[in-house]
């Protein structure tokens, strides 16, 4: 095939071939023979051997056998410096690389002999990452085999120390492009829990310090390739991000519904990879610190004795700076495991082991309406601040939200329809949750505010108009099975359905107008107490959305309308 | 060509936003303000503390328009901003010496 030929070829592949695995196997072996009927062109006039101890490898996702369309070619030339002549090898590379380059693909090559491969990857740990999916092309195998195995060995013994570096580049990575999970317009591959973190988990599995997850996370790792697929057969171009305006036309490659169904998609694949990798990343650093700690298996008068293991609540041990579950009376866990590991977690700031969260998924759930003990470890979890959002992220991945709050499932990854939001539906619930921990003190009953925030936009959902109204319908159905009584449901339904009303009247109407306020103070039935809390949602919803939605100037227009509303109620009582 | 400036109230924002539409006005620029003028600020007092809230919200709205306009355009936003409230604000205009459309490079009044 004429190189020029090449990408028309493979996007020929994209469009035609609908299963990924598929695709991604058909372009790579089709770049595999391109390259090698390259690499004849290239030294096929070759009577001294002058090729003699170079070959061609691939990393990137040619190596990995992952490429997309559009994806560039990642080669590399590598030379054992005993054998091959100097000049031989620049001649070779520029008869390999110029025809690529006027063929108009996209190429990151790098020629180096043996030692310099070792070299970089010991100083360049985005290039030692590539590296270790080195695979051979054409020339020389036993050269490009000593290059893999000079990588890899490096990579193992050095793994103490390039671990922490390793985690510090992933955080680096996910401050400046966000998380996939989340974002209007994620970028499948930087972003955190995109495609370069699944090449960590890779990387970690290789250093032999521990093994990574497979089925679900392969899975969650398939789709997000599939997505970046599609992204280059719409855009044509080399382009990781999915912009809203490529949105519904992705979706019709993917033969999904519409855009909403990508954004839920990759959001669920996102947060699978982030989990996974936060498991692998602990696990790693538990093996390089020997177990430290009491799940230390103790070595007495030379005998071997059970790691000792702290019991933090009933069921719930600490291992290895991790919570776990121990082993239950009875063989079956009790139905309130999750809610008790969730409110430890929350508290403790321990995470929860990964090997707990199919025990979780597989326990019973609270029997309805929940127990006075069930409410209160719901309400710890509510009430932790910050360290809410990483257990709910575990308590996701075990499916146990949507098992609890009936509707939750509607606003699972749901993205959000105003460009002012930065995260899906849920996310933006648990972020809310979260902030009213600072108003805790500030407001006669903390329990309904952080269940009105839990549930200020459940009404999220397809075939709901107004969420606001709708969201409030749906406060009973959730909150009658947790077994909250008739008023705290009545008040977090007032607080539901007006969750808005602040900010939309202080910015759009005058807020010294008395009628203005009497709009306010009708909306909370007349009770200061609501109206405190409508403040207090009406801060945490707006701030948890960033600096641009809650600016002084904001926050000054809804306090003159909130303190209106306040002298007239001065003189009411409070409370129901 | 001139600038007009006008500091208003923001709930008057919709309002002046639609009369100048309706004048023919086709830009302006709208961003968040605080201030205050002769009415200062005021004192709050919730659950035992008070508060001073000494700069107001306001909406900052400019608009760049012909010389003949001013006259017109000054009217339109007052009228519209116009509650008869102290705190209603001000409009004021300033002459402009050039100005130029970046995307293609006209200048004057056709960049308008």
């Amino acid at each position: 095939m004429e190189l020029q030929q090449l990408r028309p070829t493979l996007m020929e592949i994209a469009r035609t071939t609908p299963h990924g695995a598929v695709r991604r196997a058909r372009i790579t072996s089709t770049v595999t023979k391109a390259l090698k009927d390259m690499w004849h062109d290239a030294t096929h006039h070759d009577q001294d051997n002058r090729a003699a101890g170079m070959a061609l490898v691939a990393v990137g996702s040619l190596g990995r056998g992952d490429m997309g369309a559009m994806s560039d070619l990642d080669l590399l030339l590598v030379y054992d410096g005993n054998v091959a002549d100097p000049a031989a090898v620049e001649e070779i590379a520029n008869r390999l690389w110029y025809p690529i380059w006027d063929a108009g693909i996209d190429l990151d090559h790098s020629v180096r002999s043996l030692n310099q491969c070792r070299k970089v990857a010991s100083h360049d740990i985005t290039a030692a990452v590539g590296m270790l999916s080195m695979t051979h092309l054409c020339g020389d195998k036993e050269v490009a085999s000593r290059a893999s195995a000079a990588v890899l060995a490096d990579w193992r013994s050095a793994a103490r120390t390039r671990l922490t570096a390793l985690r510090a580049s992933a955080k680096v990575r996910q401050e400046r492009f966000g998380e996939v999970a989340y974002l209007v317009e994620p970028d499948i591959k930087e972003a955190r829990g995109g495609l370069r973190d699944a090449l960590l988990l890779d990387a970690l599995a290789a250093s032999w310090l521990t093994d990574r997850s497979h089925g679900a996370l392969d899975d969650a790792i398939a789709e997000l390739l599939d997505v970046r697929d599609a992204i280059h057969v719409v855009t044509g171009r080399h382009a990781n991000t999915l912009l809203a305006a490529d949105r519904d036309e992705v979706a019709q490659v993917l033969q999904l519904n519409d855009g909403d169904q990508v954004t839920a998609h990759i959001a669920a694949a996102g947060r699978r990879v982030s989990f996974e990798l936060d498991v692998t990343f602990r696990r790693a650093m538990g093996v390089l610190s020997g177990g430290q700690g009491i799940s230390r298996t103790l070595v007495i008068r030379g005998r071997r004795s059970a790691p000792r293991l702290r019991y933090v609540a009933p069921d719930v041990v600490e291992l290895a700076g991790e919570l776990a579950l121990a082993p239950p009376d009875g063989g079956v866990h009790d139905p309130l495991v999750a809610l008790r590991i969730a409110a430890a977690s929350a508290k403790s700031g321990l995470p929860i082991s990964g090997s707990a969260v199919p025990v979780l998924s597989a326990t019973a759930d609270p029997p309805t309406p929940w127990s006075p003990e069930a409410r209160g470890l719901f309400e710890t979890l509510l009430s932790s601040g910050s360290a809410l959002i990483d257990v709910w992220e575990v308590l996701d991945v075990a499916g146990l939200p949507s098992r609890w709050l009936r509707g939750w499932e509607g606003v699972r990854n749901r993205p959000q329809r105003a460009p002012v939001h930065r995260h899906t539906v849920d996310r933006h619930l648990i972020e809310v949750v979260s902030r009213t921990r600072l108003w805790k003190s500030k407001v006669d009953s903390p329990v309904t505010l952080m269940l009105a925030a839990l549930l200020h936009d459940i009404g999220k959902q397809q075939g709901i108009d107004d969420h606001s109204v709708g969201g409030a319908e749906l406060v009973p159905q959730i909150l009658e099975p947790l077994g909250y009584g008739a008023n705290v449901i009545a008040d977090v339904r007032i607080l539901v359905e007006q969750h808005l009303i602040l900010s939309q009247l202080a910015t759009t109407q005058d807020p010294q107008d008395p009628e203005v306020i009497a709009k306010v103070t009708q909306a909370v039935q007349g009770r200061r107490d609501i109206l405190e809390m409508l403040r207090a949602l009406t801060e945490a919803d707006a701030s948890s959305l960033g600096s641009a939605a809650w600016t002084r100037w904001r926050e000054r227009l809804v306090d003159e309308l909130f303190h209106g509303a306040l002298r007239t109620l001065s003189d009411r009582p409070t409370g129901s | 060509m001139k600038l007009v400036t006008a500091i208003i109230q923001p709930h008057r924002l919709d309002a002046v936003k639609s009369a100048l539409e309706a004048a023919g006005i086709r830009g302006m620029t709208v961003s968040e303000a605080s201030g205050y003028g002769r009415q200062k600020g005021h004192t709050e007092v919730y659950r035992g503390a008070e508060y001073t809230i000494d700069l107001v919200p306001k909406i900052r709205l400019e608009v760049l328009i012909d010389d003949v306009d001013t006259e017109r355009v000054t009217g339109v936003i007052s009228q519209a901003a116009h509650t008869g409230k102290i705190g209603d604000g001000k409009v004021w205009v300033v002459p402009v010496d050039s100005v130029t459309r970046v995307r293609t490079g006209e200048e004057g009044a056709a960049a308008l």
